[in-house]
């Protein structure tokens, strides 16, 4: 369960060039979206503009290295095991690691000095 | 002891799209801990280059170290990397102890020991405290059996785990081993000096599809103040400017998250522009200007 992939990974129904260029599509989708090209374009914070713009260029060369990778590298097995096989079973007893100790401590009580702390929110990864 | 801890080479896109590499928090997380404990703490980085397997082997075991400690954030797709470089180095050095820990063989620690004996030690969650624990009880000679959250192959070659480890219930008991890295060589967002920092663990809400709370098992967080203290000496000593943060939700606590922001603009130069970079949909407060 340690993944966000195993939705995916689950798929029975698409074949699998289906499945991978849904997701790809979707991809493009979702960034290309006027409001996304112009928060990336537009944004007034220069420094948010950087870094979006960042995310953008490493989001592109994951992009074409996925597809190439996909029609032209990576090898497909087609008697691959299920994903049940693949990762063994469920470890749903197993979810916490440890075990709790003492009860965390209270948080400690902040004194807010400035309250008008901007809090710019956006994705990040 | 003489400790050197490996950062894999990784395979995955997280690594090799950017050009950038942030520090292995979670390896320095235990190095700090270590090195207060009395022992000598080597970190060799492949990510940079990335390192070929040799040359990472040969650098690894310069100097004869007793213990090689691997792990990796990304942690399952890099488990057959570092597969590969615990061979090698049993291959070349049989008696260094390797132990291994991270996500992924804290879930399969299993089917690890079971495939091969490469492991000596995997340690299970929070790696701080029982790390520590198992080295000092190896160079004491005590029964690692004793040591709780841990994982080993019995005399019989079969898998077998301590009793689960407890939660670090002070997280600001243990400093993170900055002085492991050159943090010249570490940057994010195209060339901007970075650290990734952790302000809390785990999280407070029950998504039934997410695995991180699990792993660390429950929500705590450190002293916002000290945390701010942290990030301003970071910024201050060693020019960082921009913070990831490897939190699952680290405004799980808004008051908590809050109170840090005003130590952190009056203890950081002003005219440097400063960014505290949350993850995937967590807010990311601009803490100072
Ligand atoms: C920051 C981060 C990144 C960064 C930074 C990498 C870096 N240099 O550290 C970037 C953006 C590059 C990244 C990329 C990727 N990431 Co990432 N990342 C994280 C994140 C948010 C924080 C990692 C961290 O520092 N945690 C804090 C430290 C203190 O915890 P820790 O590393 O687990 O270490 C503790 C214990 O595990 C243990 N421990 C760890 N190692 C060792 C070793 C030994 C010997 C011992 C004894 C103990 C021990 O002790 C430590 C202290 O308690 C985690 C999620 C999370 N909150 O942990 C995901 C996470 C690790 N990433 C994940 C993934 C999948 C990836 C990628 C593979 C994505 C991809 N497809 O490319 C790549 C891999 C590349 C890489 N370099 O890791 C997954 C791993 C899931 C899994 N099953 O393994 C996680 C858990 C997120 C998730 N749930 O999806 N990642
Ligand atoms: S870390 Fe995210 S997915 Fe997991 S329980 Fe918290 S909010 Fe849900």
């Amino acid at each position: 369960m340690w993944d966000y992939k195993h939705q995916v990974l689950h798929m029975t129904r698409l074949k699998p060039w289906m499945l991978f260029f849904a997701v790809k599509l979707i991809e493009v989708a979702v960034q290309a979206r006027p409001k996304a090209l112009a928060r990336i374009l537009f944004h007034p914070d220069p420094e948010q503009r950087h870094s979006m713009r960042w995310y953008t260029r490493m989001g592109r060369r994951v992009w074409f290295r996925e597809v190439w990778g996909f029609l032209a590298r990576d090898g497909r097995v087609t008697d691959g095991p299920t994903l049940a096989e693949f990762w063994g079973a469920p470890q749903d007893a197993e979810e916490e690691s440890m075990i709790v100790g003492r009860q965390p401590r209270k948080s400690v009580a902040p004194v807010i000095e400035d309250r008008r702390a901007p809090a710019a929110r956006k994705l990040a990864g | 002891m003489n400790i050197v801890l490996i950062n894999p080479p990784h395979t995955a896109i997280g690594s090799r799209v950017p050009d950038d590499h942030l520090p292995p928090l979670g390896l320095l997380a235990i190095g700090g801990p270590l090195i207060d404990s009395g022992h000598q703490v080597r970190l060799v980085d492949a990510e940079f280059g990335p390192m070929p397997l040799a040359a990472l082997v040969d650098e690894a075991l310069r100097g004869d170290p007793d213990f090689v400690l691997i792990g990796h954030s990304g942690s399952t797709s890099a488990h057959p990397t570092a597969l590969r470089i615990a061979e090698m180095i049993k291959a070349r050095a049989p008696e260094v102890i390797v132990i291994y820990g991270g996500v992924f063989p804290t879930y399969h620690w299993r089917d690890i020991l079971a495939a091969t004996d490469v492991f000596d030690f995997i340690v299970r969650g929070e790696g701080e405290a029982t790390v520590t624990a198992l080295v000092e009880a190896i160079e004491m000679r005590q029964p690692v059996a004793s040591v709780a959250g841990i994982a080993y192959r019995d005399d019989f070659g079969h898998p077998v785990a301590t009793q689960p480890a407890m939660t670090i219930a002070d997280l600001d008991a243990y400093r993170v081993g900055w002085e492991l890295i050159d943090h010249r060589r570490y940057s994010y967002w195209g060339g901007k000096r970075a650290v990734v920092m952790q302000f809390s663990r785990g999280c407070p809400h029950l998504c039934n599809y997410c695995g991180q709370r699990g792993f660390w098992t429950r929500w705590r967080h450190r002293d916002p103040v000290k945390f701010a203290k942290e990030i301003a000496w970071l910024h201050r000593e060693h020019g960082v400017d921009l913070i990831n943060l490897a939190d699952e939700n680290p405004t799980s606590s808004k008051k908590a998250w809050r109170a840090s922001s005003p130590t952190i603009r009056t203890r950081s130069k002003r005219s440097m522009s400063r960014r505290i970079a949350g993850r995937r949909s967590s807010a990311s407060p601009r803490i100072a200007r």
